[in-house]
C-alpha cells in the first residue's frame, strides 16, 4: 500500500549518488537506472546500474566505447552486464541511496573471479611467479 | 552487451524531441518520477516515469539550480531561472521512438512549462 507521493527528477535525485549498503559501507555510485513496465501500464524505475558497464554508454562517443571495451574485455565473462541493483535492496533514496543488503550479496560484485582472470592472465606469466617463495 | 537488456533511462538524455506537428522543441535534459513511499520503513520508494524535461531550463534542474537557488552561482541563477521558463513537460505516455529522436503526440501549445 503507498502513502505518499511527490516529484523528484531522476538525473538530480537518482544518477550519480553514492550508494552505501546495509553496514553504511559506501559501495558505488548510480551510473544508469533502468526502467520496466508493471501490469499498470506504467513504467517504473526496476534497478540501479553500476560500474563502466552502465557508465561508458551514458559517456557516450568514442570515450564511452573504449570505457565499455576496456570494462569488458578484463572482465572474466565473455558477455558481461553491469551489476544490477534491484530495487527491491532499496531502503532509502536521499543523499546517498542505501541498501537493505551488504554489498557482496548484490550479483556481479564479488571480484574473485576478476581476481583468477588477472592470476591465470597476468600474474602467473611474470618471470618467477611459479617459484616457490 | 545484451541487446534484450531493459532499457536505461540514460538513452532518453539528450534525444531531440518535436511535437505533433513536427516541430523540435528541445532535448532531453531531466526525466521526471512520481516518488511513492511505500508504507513500512523497510520497504523504500517507487518510482514511476511521469515525463520528460525538454529545454535547456532542464539541465538547470538537473544540476539542482532550481531547488537550491540560495547555493546557485550567481552568474547562472537568473540565466537558470530564464532557462526554466523555456522548458516543457512531456508527458511520458504521450512520447514516441522515432529513430534518433523521440516525438510527442502533443502540440507545443498543450504541454505545460515546469513547476520550479
Amino acid at each position: 500500500m503507498n502513502s505518499r507521493s511527490d516529484f523528484v527528477d531522476a538525473g538530480f535525485a537518482l544518477l550519480d549518488r553514492q550508494i552505501i549498503d546495509r553496514d553504511e559501507r559506501p559501495f558505488a555510485k548510480v551510473d544508469d537506472v533502468e526502467y520496466g513496465t508493471r501490469p499498470d501500464g506504467g513504467d517504473y524505475v526496476t534497478a540501479l546500474l553500476c560500474g563502466p558497464g552502465a557508465w561508458g554508454p551514458r559517456v557516450g562517443g568514442r570515450p564511452g566505447r573504449w570505457i565499455v571495451s576496456i570494462w569488458a574485455r578484463l572482465h572474466p565473462d565473455v558477455d558481461p552486464e553491469p551489476v544490477r541493483i534491484p530495487m527491491s535492496y532499496v531502503v532509502s533514496v536521499g543523499n546517498a541511496i542505501k541498501l537493505n543488503v551488504p554489498f557482496d550479496e548484490v550479483d556481479g560484485t564479488r571480484t574473485d573471479r576478476l581476481d583468477d582472470w588477472f592470476d591465470v592472465h597476468i600474474i602467473n606469466r611474470l618471470p618467477g611467479a611459479r617459484h616457490e617463495p | 552487451m545484451n541487446p534484450d537488456a531493459a532499457p536505461r533511462l540514460s538513452r532518453m538524455f539528450g534525444r531531440q524531441v518535436r511535437d505533433a506537428d513536427g516541430r523540435a522543441i528541445g532535448r532531453v535534459h531531466e526525466v521526471r518520477l512520481r516518488r511513492i513511499e511505500a508504507s513500512t520503513p523497510l520497504t523504500g520508494p517507487d518510482f514511476k516515469i511521469e515525463a520528460l524535461i525538454v529545454g535547456s531550463g532542464g539541465l538547470a534542474l538537473r544540476l539542482g539550480f532550481t531547488s537550491t537557488p540560495a547555493r546557485t552561482p550567481w552568474p547562472f541563477g537568473a540565466r537558470a531561472r530564464a532557462a526554466l521558463r523555456e522548458a516543457r513537460v512531456v508527458p511520458w505516455d504521450s512520447v514516441r521512438e522515432s529513430g534518433e529522436e523521440l516525438e510527442t503526440t502533443l502540440a507545443l501549445s498543450d504541454l505545460e512549462t515546469v513547476e520550479p
